[in-house]
């Protein structure tokens, strides 16, 4: 009784041992995928095999009735399409192979070969048309000779290769020495060349490192020809003009690029007096001014942007000096003057606008305005102070009198009447003063 | 009681020896019915949820990079839950020979990869960091698959296929450029590429350090060998003999792998003629040497019948635009095949 429970003992124990090691997974998939459905497959797998077939696609379609034929419970149609793809797939190989035979014979090498591949794709294991690419279509460098009694390295060199000193060729390639007869029916590897008599290209003595480092110096690789010329010998003058030349050749192209540091070191270790580097170094001084002026211009603008119009007409007309020709300074310049005559119009400041306004550049349409305004202006306030200065005057107070015309000439030095009424009124206070 | 038990566990037993039958003696009979004839290398699978060419395929042909398998034999790279798909268990189109024509691989050969800060002049054979970086993304975008040498060389012996848009991308170089620009683009977009190095000028200034070389081996680069210093071995000197000659050859070959070998510790099996050029007898000489293909610098695709020992590579430089990299990496002759 006990041994009769030992059959439902193993199928639990199966169970769970294929629950465990994953085995459930294929049993599911053998249920999902099991028989009844590929079964159902068959008609789309079908189809497929005949779609392949129209496109010639014989062998895979051929592989397609196969699956078929595994899987179908009635076999009968796969079974003939097989058969009968196989004896059509037979007979295009056949065909295609004596096709590219005669295509041989006719020298249309190319139509030949596509006559072989043809049949290489219907059946790839057909080995008479592998051979026939392998022969005429895949070169390969080596060659297999088979000798007969009686020859040597040299002999077979001579048959080969034309020449019997080239006996050393049929010895390296086959390990064997060169001086020793060969056991005929042996098997030779041999290069598939011929010699091609003295060389027509000979090569040139190995070049001096000096002249690859000029080579690479003319191609632009700057660092590959400096480390070149590094490696010569350092007593070599030749080398060191060279290096000397490379470091200039840096310099110069750091100066372009406005690496200006970089070229002051690359300079800086090129001896004085070598050809090419006053000239450099007046280059590279002129580039270190230029970009202190550049510097010393985008500080003027900056000062310009936050309204510091004097401290920034003062550097403006400081940089004008060092470059009188320089438009965008004198442009600055213009307008700092401007803004500031401006501001002190605004405050009525019209002297102070008017001092500002002296030297304002007459192209400064708003300048040239602004000047004309003050004027306008002063001259107001040249009659206003000369009027006060009247009054004064009749009152009998010379001396705020005078204080008020010279104010009045002040604001307008054209104003005769206030010249001659000080005159007048100094001349008239002297005698007053010199009264008993 | 007992013999009612009995009977049960009797039944029991029975019905058990009936499933044996069933899963063991049925499909064995089955089997041993069609033993004479050829079975079919396909597969008949139901693709479940989310399943993609390259799910299918680590479950079914225990590779996920085999993917592009299952995408071509079936036409479309997705697949709905419960559709059937085809597996297939062998190359299905050997040589990549199909009806409208011949597969070709290109070969791209790259000198130096990188830029240099502050160098006004480039070298025509160097390609900038983006420019390789927009050459690699158009590859990946067109649907090309970057692959080793020894893929190529087992698709010329005709043992097997490739993906239909195939790239080898090689370059010659030891420049830490290469390491440090063009190594990380090809690992961002998930290709590899095949460096020769000449053994000689590894180590120094500006070069790529054993170390570097071996880190890009286990990256998976596959590094070759453009002769000890990678000088051209069609020129003889002046003075020198045939034979003199030979024996430098030999020598720059010889040399050059086993320095390679020892570093990395692994077989150097693929040749760059150093600047490109070759004669027959260096062919020679290299596939003497153990060389398994050799690749010189002259433009087209490599169909599998191609010389082993002089595949074609189409040089990219810095006047190498798209559209003209584009027209390098034509991956068919159509002919009529059918």
């Amino acid at each position: 009784m006990k041994r009769a429970w030992l059959p439902v003992i193993a199928v639990i124990a199966w169970a769970g041992l294929a629950g465990c090691s994953g085995s459930m997974d294929s049993l599911s998939a053998w249920v999902h995928a099991g028989p009844r459905w590929q079964a159902e497959q068959i008609d789309a797998i079908s189809a497929r095999a005949r779609e392949l077939e129209t496109r010639g696609e014989l062998g895979m379609a051929l592989d397609h009735w196969r699956l078929v034929e595994d899987i179908a419970a009635n076999p009968k149609e796969a079974e003939r399409e097989i058969q009968r793809l196989e004896e059509q797939v037979d007979a295009a190989v056949r065909s295609h192979y004596q096709a590219g035979l005669a295509k041989l014979k006719d020298r249309r090498s190319t139509d030949a070969r596509n006559h072989f591949l043809a049949a290489l794709r219907l059946d790839p294991n057909f080995q008479p048309a592998l051979r026939q690419i392998r022969a005429r279509f895949s070169p390969f460098p080596l060659r297999v000779y088979q000798t007969v009694p009686g020859d040597r390295p040299a002999s077979v060199a001579k048959k080969f290769f034309g020449d019997e000193k080239k006996a050393f060729l049929v010895a390296w390639f086959n390990r064997v020495p060169e001086d020793r007869a060969l056991s005929p029916g042996s098997l030779l590897i041999l290069p598939e060349w011929e010699d091609p008599g003295p060389p027509e290209i000979e090569e040139k003595p190995a070049p001096d490192p000096l002249d690859v480092a000029k080579d690479r110096l003319a191609a632009g690789d700057l660092q590959g020809a400096l480390t070149l010329a590094r490696q010569a010998d350092p007593s070599d003058a030749k080398a060191q003009t060279l290096i000397h030349t490379i470091q200039l050749e840096q310099a110069a192209q750091q100066v372009e690029a406005g690496r200006l540091a970089d070229a002051t070191a690359s300079l800086a270790a090129i001896p004085d007096g070598f050809e090419g580097k006053a000239a450099l170094a007046e280059k590279l001084d002129f580039a270190l001014k230029q970009r202190q002026f550049d510097l010393d211009l985008n500080n003027t603008r900056e000062m310009f942007d936050q309204g510091r119009y004097g401290p920034c007409l003062d550097q403006a007309e400081m940089l004008m000096q060092r470059a009188p020709d320089n438009p965008a300074v004198a442009r600055l310049a213009a307008e700092a003057r401007y803004r500031m005559a401006l501001e002190h119009f605004d405050h009525q400041h019209y002297r102070e606008a008017r001092t500002v306004l002296e030297n304002m550049e007459e192209s400064h349409e708003a300048g040239t305005a602004l000047k004309a305004t003050v004027h306008d202006r002063l001259v107001e306030l040249a009659q206003v102070h000369y009027r006060n200065g009247v009054k004064h005057f009749i009152n009998e107070d010379l001396k705020k009198a005078i204080a008020e015309w010279k104010i009045a000439l002040d604001c307008d030095p054209d104003h005769a009447k206030a010249r001659e009424n000080i005159e007048n009124a100094r001349r008239l206070l002297e005698k007053v003063e010199t009264l008993p | 009681m007992l013999n009612r038990r009995g009977r049960i566990f009797g039944g029991a037993t029975h019905i058990m020896a009936a499933l044996l039958i069933l899963v063991l003696i049925v499909p064995a009979a089955r089997g041993g019915q069609a033993s004479d004839r050829k079975r079919s290398p396909l597969q008949l699978v139901r693709a479940r949820q989310g399943d993609t060419p390259k799910t299918l395929a680590r479950r079914y042909l225990k590779a996920a990079s085999k993917g592009w398998m299952i995408a071509e034999y079936n036409g479309k790279d997705t697949f709905s839950e419960g559709e059937a798909v085809v597996i297939p268990g062998a190359v299905f189109r050997r040589g990549g020979l199909s009806p409208g024509g011949i597969q070709v691989v290109p070969v791209m050969a790259y000198g130096d990869i990188g830029d240099t800060a502050g160098q006004k002049h480039r070298r025509l054979s160097r390609v900038s960091r983006s420019a390789f970086h927009e050459q690699i993304r158009w590859l990946i975008d067109s649907g090309f698959t970057a692959i080793s040498p020894d893929r190529l060389v087992a698709f010329m012996a005709f043992t097997s296929q490739l993906p239909r848009r195939s790239v080898l991308i090689t370059a010659d170089t030891e420049s830490q450029r290469f390491y440090e620009d063009a190594a990380p683009i090809l690992k961002a977009f998930g290709m590899t590429a095949t460096v020769f190095v000449a053994p000689g000028r590894v180590g120094e200034k500006g070069d790529m350090s054993w170390d570097q070389i071996r880190t890009l081996s286990k990256e998976g680069f596959t590094i070759g060998c453009r002769g000890r210093y990678g000088r051209s071995l069609t020129r003889r000197k002046r003075g020198q003999s045939f034979k003199e000659n030979f024996s430098w050859i030999e020598s720059e070959l010889k040399q050059g792998k086993k320095k390679i070998e020892a570093e990395l510790g692994k077989p150097c099996r693929f040749l760059a003629y150093p600047e490109g050029r070759s004669d027959n007898l260096i062919a020679a000489m290299a596939a003497n040497l153990g060389f398994s293909a050799a690749f010189n610098r002259s433009p087209g695709g490599t169909p599998f019948y191609a010389d082993r020992f002089g595949i074609h590579r189409n040089v990219v430089d810095r006047r190498t635009d798209l559209d003209r990299f584009s027209d390098l990496l034509a991956t068919t002759i159509k002919v009529d095949l059918k």
